[in-house]
């Protein structure tokens, strides 16, 4: 990191007042800027895109699931008892639906999520907005997009190879024992590649946050969006190494048999659940974190007004990251020993409080500010719906007696994806709708994207509330077939999961639409008062054509006007009566 | 090099960095090389299995935090890097602590969580190997060394 | 590769200087003092990495060893030659030392003191890796003294294993190879900051590099600090 040569830019170059996105040149040049590009923004959106096909080959896998399970499939004698399989099903055996729901479950969580909102709209945001040039290192950017490139390559290989059936969390002793040994041994590496893009972007935003501010911007005049990828850089530098050595060692155990996991050879299956918790655990808030960060902005704005509660909001960040270390045993209450599952059940509440806070600070911040019903808005307000019934479930499966019940249920499945999905993907919708006309300089059609979120809010219901019911019924997760009785609630769910689909096929239109013919974006659509919104749409190369001058809180929109906006348009309230907000 | 010790030097306009002497560094390796030696001779004596680990441990500690507080500059350096470290040290204490409160208890209320489950039989089978290739004398055998399963187990 | 800007406060120096002399910072930062402390704040969060993934090897350490005292004693007294490993250990924490003294060379302009003590020490992690290589991984493989399924030691010289010695020597291969590994790129390090040095990159003004490198070197040293105790010496 600190090798990176002096030369990383020309320093007085015409180019540069351009925007970011202007061709150097002929296609073949233009493809060679971007692979070499250590331009933040051109990784984000490089980020961006490969997140996006990640998302789209989990989502596929998530589709074939839920086809399968929309009958349920089921070996029975007839009247002559003979065995026969009643119902369609899409694969042949439990063996390809395991294989799918691992290729949904990693994919999905490997590929897709951890990196989402940090290396992509991290990446593209962190720096505008504390009104740097770059990140700190920008080749270790660069390097840790390659990285998340090769390490994909490697989950690639292993699907192509035949696919995996040990689920994402590679459960020893099954992932050490399993016949396709060699494909989990391509997985484990491309998590452990995976795992390197990850710190890689976490270390480069912690030391770009406390070194590259803007001069006069104090750790309290940063946006709650810093805060919240802070956290998450902290959670990602100190959780992914121990991650890193658990697939190390499954990858060396299924190569050279050593045993430290395998109790054929003395070693403990549970000590592997707890190494792959420590990181795991952690790992959900890398997810929720920066979903979390983005709903602060996304509220702020499209309310214009003041955040309530900001330094609440910024700390509760660093809470939720702090407690995210000591909570992992709540995956093990079936495996680990019963103190421990008390202890850790007890600590699993302490990650409420901060939580809450945040909610409670975001409803508040809600309250009489001028809210205007944009794309963002509408996915504020459906992550705060879905990321409430997803924490408090989360409460039921923190309790040990009730976890008993329902531990390895589709309540679970309902639960993490409330939270992961409502949550995090929600955030991610709406701060991709936030930040397009800044990262694309084009405007998007509202009204169609206000119909892609309503499609999405009641798909993703449809698709899950039902699988609360499933879980508390006692359909288990992870199985191909089930007891006739749960089959209209499965063919619910699927359905839910088509129009989830559509939906998202609705904002890939919105888009591609967008890209093509789009109106041209104001520098500040929005009327932000942080700082990426005080340069051009899309931003010129370097950022900025000045060093810029922290002038105003970035939430200070009683008495700021938005810069580079008609003052006309983004208007101040009426000065406030003695007893305003009461 | 005939240097007057200089304890600092600028940096860069306004910004000096510390300079660590060589009679510090010296002292340092010395008390380092000591302490190896000191670790060695006290595993010769026998305090208990669990005594004996910590006092490696302690002093393997005590070594490493010279290395850190000297070699690596802490001693002198902005807060920042201790902070660094001290966070790491703590998640690493977190996730000792507990993993080993669950292997220490987990047999407080189900004994068949104990490890081990059973014992492997890896060494029993290069054993027969060897004395059918002829290279191991069955006579040499004792049965003395297979009490293994007496920690774990004995709950 | 280092270019020196010709551009910015560093241009009025003369050709003639030494590059380090020339030296100002990358763009994107705002001074050098900013680049250098962010560099070596980087560095310790890469080293905390470093730190936490060796972490695992140790927690599987204590825990397996909780469950078999007596394989680990056996195995540690009979597999390993604490000799070797004092000796390894001596020769890290000497190694340490030169890049101390490196560091303070740097920053004291003397480059041929920086250059030799950063060679030096590059000697010794070879002669780590040498030890580590000809009087324990060779001998062990031939032996059979390998971990999990592929051990083969049967025995021998009033030696008889028990059933848990190959999950010993798993911990101390796994751990002691990827410690050994991390040598492996300490050295490459070491030849890069020292041939570096010999051209004259580093000085009062610009020794990012000399630093951050030697703060890696230490950690390794510090592992290895860790590793020798409770690897070879199991009373």
């Amino acid at each position: 990191m600190t090798t990176i040569p002096a030369d990383t830019a020309g320093a007085h170059d015409a180019h540069h007042d351009l925007p970011y996105l202007a061709r150097k040149g002929g296609w073949a040049t233009t493809v060679w800027d971007w692979m070499t590009t250590i331009d933040h923004k051109k990784i984000g959106v490089m980020y961006l895109f490969a997140i996006l096909i990640a998302f789209f080959v989990g989502g596929v896998a998530a589709l074939t699931v839920r086809l399968e399970l929309w009958s349920p499939v089921q070996t029975v004698q007839n009247a002559a008892g003979e065995s026969v399989v009643t119902g369609r099903e899409i694969f042949s055996s439990n063996t390809g639906y395991n294989k799918a729901f691992t290729l949904h479950g990693a994919v999905m969580v490997f590929l897709f999520i951890i990196p989402s909102i940090p290396a992509a709209l991290g990446n593209f945001v962190l720096p505008l907005m504390l009104g740097a040039k770059d990140v700190a290192f920008p080749r270790l950017n660069l390097f840790s997009w390659y990285v998340y490139v090769v390490g994909s390559l490697f989950a690639v290989a292993a699907i192509l190879l035949g696919g995996v059936d040990t689920g994402w969390t590679f459960y020893t002793p099954y992932s050490v024992i399993a016949e396709d040994y060699h494909r989990v041994i391509a997985m484990t590496l491309a998590v452990f590649i995976l795992g390197f893009s990850s710190i890689f972007t976490g270390m480069n935003f912690i030391v770009t946050v406390h070194k590259l501010r803007a001069p006069g911007m104090g750790w309290f005049d940063m946006p709650l969006f810093v805060w919240g990828i802070y956290a998450t850089s902290i959670i990602q530098v100190l959780a992914t190494p121990v991650l890193g050595i658990t697939v190390l060692l499954l990858t060396i155990e299924n190569v050279f048999k050593i045993g430290i996991f395998n109790p054929a050879y003395g070693g403990d299956p549970v000590l592997y659940q707890h190494f792959f918790w420590f990181y795991s655990h952690p790992a959900v808030y890398i997810m929720i974190l920066p979903g979390m960060a983005i709903m602060s902005e996304l509220i702020a704005v499209h309310a214009r007004k003041r955040i309530f509660g900001y330094k609440f909001v910024a700390f509760s960040s660093l809470g939720i990251a702090a407690i995210s270390f000591i909570v992992w045993g709540h995956h093990m209450f079936t495996a680990q020993g019963e103190l421990a599952s008390a202890i850790f059940s007890g600590l699993t509440f302490l990650v409420a409080i901060p939580s809450a806070i945040k909610v409670f600070n975001w409803t508040a911040t809600l309250y009489k500010g001028s809210i205007a019903m944009t794309t963002p808005m509408a996915y504020a307000l459906i992550f705060m719906f879905l990321f409430s019934i997803g924490g408090l479930t989360g409460l039921f499966l923190g309790s040990l007696s009730t976890d008993m019940h329902l531990h390895d249920t589709y309540f679970v499945v309902a639960h993490f994806h409330y939270v992961m999905m409502g949550g995090t993907v929600m955030a991610l919708l709406g701060g991709i709708h936030h930040w397009w006309p800044k990262m694309f300089g084009k405007m998007y059609n509202e009204r169609w994207a206000l119909v892609g979120a309503a499609l999405v809010f009641v798909g993703f219901n449809t698709t899950f509330f039902t699988q609360f019911i499933l879980g508390t019924k006692g359909m288990p997760r992870r199985y191909a077939t089930y007891v006739p009785e749960f089959q209209s609630l499965h063919q619910l769910s699927t359905i839910g999961s088509m129009i989830l689909a559509v939906g998202f096929l609705v904002h890939l239109m919105v888009f591609v639409m967008s890209l093509a013919g789009g109106r041209k974006a104001p520098p500040n659509p929005w009327g932000g008062l942080s700082m990426e919104w005080e340069t051009a749409s899309p931003p010129i190369e370097h950022n900025f054509h000045h060093e810029p001058v922290v002038r105003h809180h970035p939430y200070d929109f009683d008495d700021t006007v938005p810069p580079q906006t008609d003052p006309a348009e983004f208007p101040l309230p009426e000065p406030a009566p003695a007893g305003r907000g009461h | 090099m005939s240097h007057a010790e200089p304890h600092a030097i600028e940096f860069e306009h306004g910004h000096t960095h510390h300079v660590t002497s060589m009679r510090l560094l010296n002292t340092i390796l010395v008390i380092l090389l000591i302490f190896t030696g000191l670790t060695v001779a006290v595993s010769r004596v026998h305090l208990g299995e669990s005594l004996n680990l910590w006092v490696a441990v302690a002093i393997a500690v005590f070594k490493a935090s010279l290395v850190c507080a000297v070699f690596m500059h802490l001693l002198h350096d902005k807060a920042i890097s201790s902070l660094v470290l001290f966070f790491c040290v703590l998640t690493i204490g977190f996730f000792f602590l507990f993993t080993l409160i669950d292997m220490d208890s987990r047999h407080m209320v189900d004994p068949v969580r104990a490890a081990p489950i059973a014992a492997p039989t890896i060494v029993e089978e290069a054993r027969a190997e060897a004395i059918a290739a002829g290279e191991l004398d069955p006579a040499a055998h004792t049965d003395e060394s297979h009490d293994e399963h007496g920690d774990a187990g004995e709950h | 590769m280092t270019t020196i800007p010709t551009t910015g406060p560093g241009a009025g120096v003369q050709a003639s200087a030494e590059p380090w002399e020339r030296y100002t910072h990358q763009p994107h930062w705002r001074n050098r003092e900013d680049e250098f402390e962010g560099a070596k704040l980087g560095m310790w969060l890469f080293l905390s990495t470093e730190l936490l993934l060796f972490s695992g090897f140790f927690c599987a350490y204590f825990v397996l060893r909780h469950f078999y005292p007596d394989a680990f004693r056996g195995a540690s007294t009979h597999f390993l030659d604490w000799r070797i490993g004092a000796i390894n250990t001596a020769i890290l924490l000497i190694s340490s030392w030169n890049v101390a003294v490196a560091v303070r060379a740097a920053q004291l302009g003397q480059k041929m003191i920086l250059a030799g003590n950063i060679f030096f020490a590059s000697l010794c992690g070879v002669a780590f890796l040498v030890l580590k290589l000809a009087l324990e991984y060779f001998p062990k493989i031939q032996k059979g003294e390998v971990p999990g399924a592929f051990f083969s030691y049967a025995g021998g010289h009033g030696y008889d294993p028990s059933p848990y010695d190959p999950i010993f020597l798993s911990v101390y291969w796994v751990s002691t190879a990827t410690h050994g590994f991390h040598v492996l790129v300490g050295v490459l390090l070491l030849w890069w900051v020292g041939w570096r040095a010999l051209k004259g990159h580093f000085g009062p003004k610009h020794y990012t590099a000399v630093e951050n490198v030697g703060l890696y070197w230490h950690l390794v040293d510090l592992i290895w600090i860790f590793l020798f105790p409770l690897l070879y010496l199991v009373p």
